[in-house]
């Protein structure tokens, strides 16, 4: 029933696209793309979990097809007209995220926690500068024999690989109401590293930059900046965490609008002083869980509302994965994608025996750190901007690397939080 | 600053809406009455916007624009889902002539009184457009709060007054609605060179076609599912999809989501799974919709403006009070209706604000702002006259206890 549904919404879709009487030149059709891509990735991902996959992925499938590389149903302006959705959603996940890591839990996993977060980043930045030296003939784009721009790229390649979607990783947790060990150290690492690879990407940005252009100098005032940019956000954060805790204790009442209208200040402040959304609302939900009572509340309300935020988020994630270019480069895509997870299995599992972490963590842990998404790809655009030589390409192999990545991370993720017996344990 | 403004803003707005929207406490009183029934909102709403903070800037509102035509439509589902026939058969068929013939004179008379107000006021224009205007500002008079005589209920007697003025005013969007749809169709912006009428009406049937279709899907949809997030993803995604499809061939998204709303109403049996969705989130959504109208509101304000908006106010309360007489013998009403009683009618809610916000979005013409601007002004002053004529109105009627119980 729901694929002849699907066929259906396509074909009227396609119909009311298509008329001539359609589009009298006020509407872009963005609230009936809305509308199309929230049923049509819905049913895809109910129609994945009959394979025992996750809803995500389906919804992630779903928008790929509708979305303006396949089937064309939903254009390119459109999904960027989503973008103020995408952001509230974000949002929404990062207060989620944040609301989901217990003081007292990182507490006691620390030394997991740091052990797997450096050996992780460490084994990646180093492995994929090994990589770019040893086969730099797959990268036919740089410059011949030119050691400092190699150089760059392949640090900037490591950074980016070190990056894991904190609102993919919390969107499965939230799916299979995952509670225990392994998920709460795979959540922990993922937020941490978010917030790393933020300090290491402008770090070495401003490297690589120096490598690449003789006149620039290794100028570490860009950390003054940075610090400003991450202590507003965490400055920030804490005054809408102070906030929320004030709301959920003495007022009470419509706390999911309070909640989105909280979430959509959040957004609009983080691009007006440069703050960084996701941080922000990660700190809030933090202190929220943390240093008040009213941390089940704030989870309650947002998981409520939270199926169609992730549906929309990740159907408009499915509809920008350009798939064209994934066509032209996949065989370089897919070597970084096996090298990477190579490279996070080694990390992983060297930090967490390290550690004295449990077998099942030493094992499968390292599969929750695949997925990757809007900080990988923030990042790409940043590069592409910066390096006009090479930066082009480099951007179109990250995004295709990120399309591998985001179908199989979701995927490996449900699989060990399965194997690991925590899907269903947390009480709703 | 202005974001730190605009934080506080929305603090106290939250705290508005958890204190005091659709509350029944001191709803006799105007000042009250504004804020309860929630269009105080659109007065922040005009903060936010880019006439005061530009917080809500017009970038910022560009990208509001889907939840725009999704509060449309929600409004419009709401009222289809929850038009019941059941409700209706309770009362006497009179009862229905009585809000059919009550929308109709108050709908024909300010058209009439507009057709040659705005052919004075606005020579330059087409006759075509400016009878369009008259006639969609008709349809915004004919239209009475629903929410207003239950929010009331608690503090008058109920006799057979009180009913007829709930029953009127809980159906009266229904006729209003219909005759949005025809303007929609018949003057489809940007507007038919020719065959007008045959063009209209294919509009109108096929769009009628679509919703009966889509209402089908939605019930299959939803038979399976019992998961209230699963039924919120659904339901958002049918009003989105249909309120899309509306705006896109610029017809009225209220209407054809009421009939969504209607037709899945009599096909579902999962009522009591769907209306806790909607008790949830109605407030939210509401409150949502009406800070953006405010934003969206283009304030218009001169002297032509406030002589338009004081006929539109007068006209609707001259023809909702001395239309009742006729009516009376019109339909041989078993009790009298003093002219007065039409004064219990003045509220007009949320439909009368959404349709004068879809004509913004349909008609994107200098004309259309003077109409937002007058229907919006007008439905804000009758807000404020609302308490006030429900006082010398309903409530004394009640209380004089006339007339004495009605012989069906």
């Amino acid at each position: 029933m729901n694929v002849l549904i699907i066929i259906i919404f396509f074909l009227l879709t396609f119909f009311l696209k298509n008329s001539s009487w359609g589009n009298a030149g006020l509407a872009d059709g963005t609230a009936l793309g809305v509308g199309f891509i929230l049923i049509v990735a819905f049913l895809f991902g109910k129609i994945i979990t009959r394979w025992k996959l996750p809803m995500i992925s389906g919804f992630i499938i779903g928008g790929a097809l509708c979305g303006p590389y396949i089937l064309k149903l939903i254009s390119v302006q459109q999904v960027k007209n989503l973008q103020l959705l995408d952001g509230l959603a974000l949002s929404l996940i990062a207060l989620t995220a944040g609301g989901e890591l217990k003081l007292r839990q990182l507490r006691r996993r620390f030394k997991g926690i740091a052990a797997i977060t450096f050996s992780q980043t460490i084994f990646l930045i180093i492995g994929f500068v090994l990589f770019v030296f040893l086969a730099k003939s797959l990268f036919s784009f740089l410059p011949d024999n030119n050691f400092s721009q190699i150089l760059a790229f392949s640090l900037l390649l490591g950074v980016l690989a070190v990056a894991t979607s904190p609102s993919t990783t919390i969107a499965i947790i939230t799916e299979t109401r995952a509670k225990g060990d392994l998920t709460d150290l795979v959540l922990s690492i993922t937020i941490i590293k978010d917030v790393l690879v933020i300090i290491l990407f402008a770090l070495f940005l401003s490297f690589a930059r120096f490598l690449t252009f003789p006149r620039h100098t290794f100028d570490v005032s860009f950390l003054l900046d940075l610090l400003r940019d991450i202590g507003g956000s965490f400055l920030f954060g804490g005054i809408i965490g102070a906030g929320i805790i004030f709301y959920l204790k003495y007022i009470k009442a419509e706390i999911t609008l309070f909640i989105l209208g909280i979430s959509f200040f959040s957004y609009q402040i983080s691009y007006y002083f440069n703050f960084h959304p996701l941080l922000i609302c990660m700190v809030a939900g933090f202190l929220v869980e943390n240093f008040s009572a009213q941390g089940e509340g704030l989870i309650n309300a947002i998981e409520n509302s939270s199926l169609p935020i992730y549906v929309i988020f990740f159907a408009i994630s499915g509809a920008s994965l350009n798939l064209n270019i994934l066509q032209n480069t996949w065989t370089v895509a897919l070597l970084i994608v096996v090298l990477r997870a190579s490279f996070k299995f080694l990390g992983t599992y060297l930090g967490a025996r390290f550690s004295g972490e449990e077998i099942n963590i030493q094992r499968l842990s390292w599969m929750g750190f695949i997925s990757q998404a809007g900080v990988a790809l923030g990042m790409a655009i940043i590069i592409e901007r910066t390096f006009p030589q090479w930066g082009a390409q480099f951007k179109a192999l990250i995004l295709a690397v990120i399309a591998i990545n985001q179908i199989i991370g979701p995927i490996l993720l449900q699989r060990i939080i399965f194997q690991a017996g925590e899907a269903g344990k947390k009480e709703i | 600053m202005k974001a730190i403004l605009a934080f506080g803003i929305l603090l106290f707005i939250a705290y508005l809406g958890a204190q005091g929207l659709f509350s029944k406490k001191k709803i006799l009183s105007p000042v009250n009455y504004f804020f309860i029934s929630g269009l105080i909102y659109i007065v922040f709403g005009v903060l936010l916007g880019k006439n005061v903070l530009n917080v809500l800037s017009p970038e910022v509102l560009t990208e509001f624009r889907p939840l725009v035509g999704l509060g449309l439509g929600w409004i419009g589902f709401l009222f289809g889902f929850q038009l019941e026939l059941r409700y209706i058969r309770q009362f006497p068929l009179k009862y229905i002539g009585f809000s059919w013939l009550h929308s109709l004179f108050s709908f024909l008379s300010v058209t009439l009184v507009f057709w040659l107000v705005l052919g004075i006021a606005f020579p330059a224009h087409s006759s075509f457009l400016l009878t369009g205007l008259a006639i969609s500002l008709g349809i915004i008079a004919s239209i009475s709060s629903s929410s207003f005589i239950p929010l009331v209920s608690p503090l008058i007697r109920k006799g057979e007054y009180y009913r007829l003025a709930r029953f009127s005013t809980s159906i009266d969007d229904f006729w209003g609605l219909w005759g949005i749809a025809l303007v929609t169709c018949f003057w489809h912006y940007p507007f038919f060179k020719q065959r007008v009428f045959l063009n209209g009406l294919l509009l109108f049937f096929g769009s009628l076609i679509f919703c009966f279709l889509l209402s089908l899907i939605f019930h299959l949809l939803t038979r399976s599912t019992s998961d209230s997030k699963e039924l919120l993803v659904l339901l958002l995604g049918m009003v989105f999809f249909v309120s899309g499809a509306a705006v896109y061939f610029n017809l009225s998204p209220i209407f054809i989501n009421m009939v969504l709303g209607l037709v899945f109403s009599r096909l579902t049996k999962h009522h009591e799974k769907v209306y806790p969705i909607f008790i949830s989130t109605e407030k939210p959504f509401y409150i949502i919709f009406l800070i953006l109208i405010g934003a969206l509101w283009d304030i218009n304000f001169n002297l032509k403006i406030l002589i338009l908006t004081f006929i539109f106010v007068v006209f609707r309360m001259i023809s909702y009070s001395f239309s009742l007489p006729l009516i009376e013998k019109l339909l041989k009403f078993p009790f009298s209706l003093p002219p007065v009683f039409g004064l219990s009618f003045l509220s007009q809610g949320g439909v009368g604000i959404a349709l004068a916000i879809h004509f913004k979005m349909a008609y994107p013409l200098p004309l259309t702002d003077i109409l937002v601007s007058i229907a919006l002004f007008g439905i804000l002053i009758n807000e404020i006259l609302a308490p006030w004529g429900l006082r010398i109105s309903l409530v004394k009627l009640e209380r004089e206890g006339l007339p004495i119980k009605v012989q069906e």
